[in-house]
C-alpha cells in the first residue's frame, strides 16, 4: 500500500470513527433528556441527592 | 534505500468504529442485554420504560466494558488462539493502551448512569459484576485453575440479578435462581466449546479441564453440571415469574439437555435419538436451551398479565 492510499484510508477511517461517536454522543444527550423527563413526570416526592421516589417523605 | 521506497514501506494505522465494536464482544453484550432485559420486565412492581431502556443501555455498556478490559488483558494468548487472533489487539488493529482507557471509560460511565437512572442497588452490582469478570475471572482464575470457568460463570449470570435490581431495588429469590440457572449452564456450554476447540487452548496453555483432566473427566463433569441445572428451573416453575406452561416446557428443554449430555458420556447404546450426537450438538443447543429459558419466562409473564384466568389457575396448581 504506498502513502497516499495509506493515508486517505486512515483519514477515512478516522471520518467514520467520528461520525458514529457525535451519534453515540447525541444518543446518549437524548437518552438523558428522556429519562430526566420520564422521572420527573412521575411527580412530586423526589429527594434531592439521588434522584429518588422517597414514600417516606409523600405528603400522607 | 531510496525516499520514495521507504514511503511505500509506511502505513498508516487507524482503529475503526468496527474494531472498537469488536472490542465489546457483542455475543455476550447481547446475552447480558436480553437476560437482564427480560428480568427487568417480569420483576414485581413498575418501571417507566423509559428508565428501563436507559438502564438496559447501561448493563449493556458495562457489559462491553467488560469484554474490552478482557482483551487488553488476554491479548497476549488471543494472539495464540486461531479462534481469537483476529481480535482487534492482536490483529495491531487497536493497542492494548487504547482497549484499556476504553474500557475504563465504559465501565465507569455505565456505572454512574445506570446510578442515576435506576438505583444504586444496581450500580453496585454492575460495578461487581464487571470487577469479578476482570480481576478474580481474567487476573486470577483464567490461568490458575481448570474450575476458572465455574466460579468465573458467575459474572455472566449476574445480568438478571442487576435486572431484577432496576425494577425493585432489591435481589429476590427469584433473582438469585436465574443467577443460578446461568451459572450451572455455562460450564457445559463452555467445556462443550473446549472439546470443540481443544488444540486451540493446549497452544495457549490455559489450564482448560479439558487439558488438565482430559475429556473423559470434561465430559462427566458436563453431564454433573446438566443434571444440577435441573434445579434451579424447577424451582423456578414453583415462583411468582414461574408456572404451567413453564414448567411443561422446562422439563421438555431439560430432558434434551440431559440426553445430549448422557450421549456425549456414550450412554447412548439404545436410544436412537441421542446416537452420533457430539459435544458441538450440545454447544449449539445449550445457546437455544439459555434463550428458551428466558423467552419462557418472558412468555410466562405477558401470559399471567394478559390472561387472569391463568393467573389464577397458576396459583391453584402451586397451591396443590
Amino acid at each position: 500500500m504506498d502513502l497516499d492510499q495509506s493515508k486517505e484510508d486512515f483519514y477515512a477511517k478516522r471520518k467514520n470513527r467520528n461520525f458514529w461517536l457525535a451519534i453515540c454522543l447525541g444518543g446518549f444527550i437524548l437518552v438523558i433528556f428522556l429519562v430526566t423527563i420520564a422521572k420527573l413526570s412521575n411527580g412530586g416526592m423526589i429527594e434531592g441527592f439521588d434522584h429518588t421516589l422517597r414514600p417516606s417523605i409523600s405528603k400522607e | 534505500m531510496s525516499r520514495s521506497a521507504v514511503e511505500n514501506e509506511i502505513t498508516l494505522i487507524e482503529a475503526s468504529t468496527q474494531d472498537y465494536i469488536a472490542l465489546l464482544k457483542f455475543r455476550v453484550m447481547r446475552l447480558a442485554i436480553f437476560t437482564a432485559g427480560v428480568a427487568i420486565l417480569i420483576a414485581p412492581g413498575s418501571i417507566n420504560p423509559v428508565v428501563a431502556i436507559g438502564s438496559l443501555i447501561c448493563i449493556g455498556i458495562g457489559a462491553g466494558a467488560a469484554g474490552a478490559l478482557n482483551m487488553w488483558w488476554d491479548a497476549d494468548i488471543d494472539s495464540i488462539m486461531i479462534r481469537t487472533a483476529t481480535r482487534p489487539i492482536p490483529a495491531g488493529k487497536i493497542t492494548g493502551d487504547q482497549a484499556l482507557s476504553f474500557g475504563l471509560f465504559l465501565t465507569f460511565f455505565s456505572v454512574i448512569f445506570l446510578g442515576l437512572f435506576a438505583n444504586y442497588l444496581s450500580a453496585f452490582l454492575l460495578a461487581g459484576t464487571i470487577a469479578f469478570y476482570i480481576v478474580i475471572y481474567t487476573m486470577f482464575l483464567k490461568r490458575r485453575t481448570p474450575h476458572n470457568i465455574v466460579i468465573g460463570g458467575a459474572s455472566g449470570a449476574l445480568p438478571p440479578v442487576i435486572g431484577w435490581a432496576v425494577t425493585t431495588n432489591s435481589i429476590g429469590l427469584e433473582s438469585i435462581l436465574m443467577f443460578l440457572l446461568i451459572f450451572l449452564w455455562t460450564p457445559p456450554h463452555f467445556w462443550s466449546l473446549c472439546l470443540m476447540t481443544k488444540s486451540d487452548y493446549s497452544k495457549s496453555r490455559i489450564p482448560m479441564l479439558t487439558e488438565t483432566h482430559g475429556e473423559g473427566k470434561t465430559k462427566r463433569q458436563i453431564l454433573f453440571y446438566s443434571v444440577l441445572l435441573l434445579l434451579p428451573s424447577f424451582v423456578i416453575s414453583f415462583t411468582s415469574i414461574g408456572g404451567l406452561f413453564y414448567l411443561i416446557s422446562m422439563v421438555a428443554l431439560n430432558v434434551v439437555f440431559l440426553s445430549l449430555a448422557l450421549g456425549l458420556n456414550g450412554f447412548d447404546q439404545g436410544i436412537v435419538l441421542l446416537r452420533g450426537k457430539g459435544e458441538r450438538q450440545l454447544f449449539l443447543y445449550s445457546i437455544f436451551y439459555l434463550f428458551a429459558h428466558f423467552v419462557l419466562l418472558m412468555g410466562e409473564f405477558l401470559l399471567k398479565f394478559f390472561s387472569p384466568f391463568y393467573s389464577d389457575l397458576v396459583r391453584i396448581l402451586v397451591w396443590i
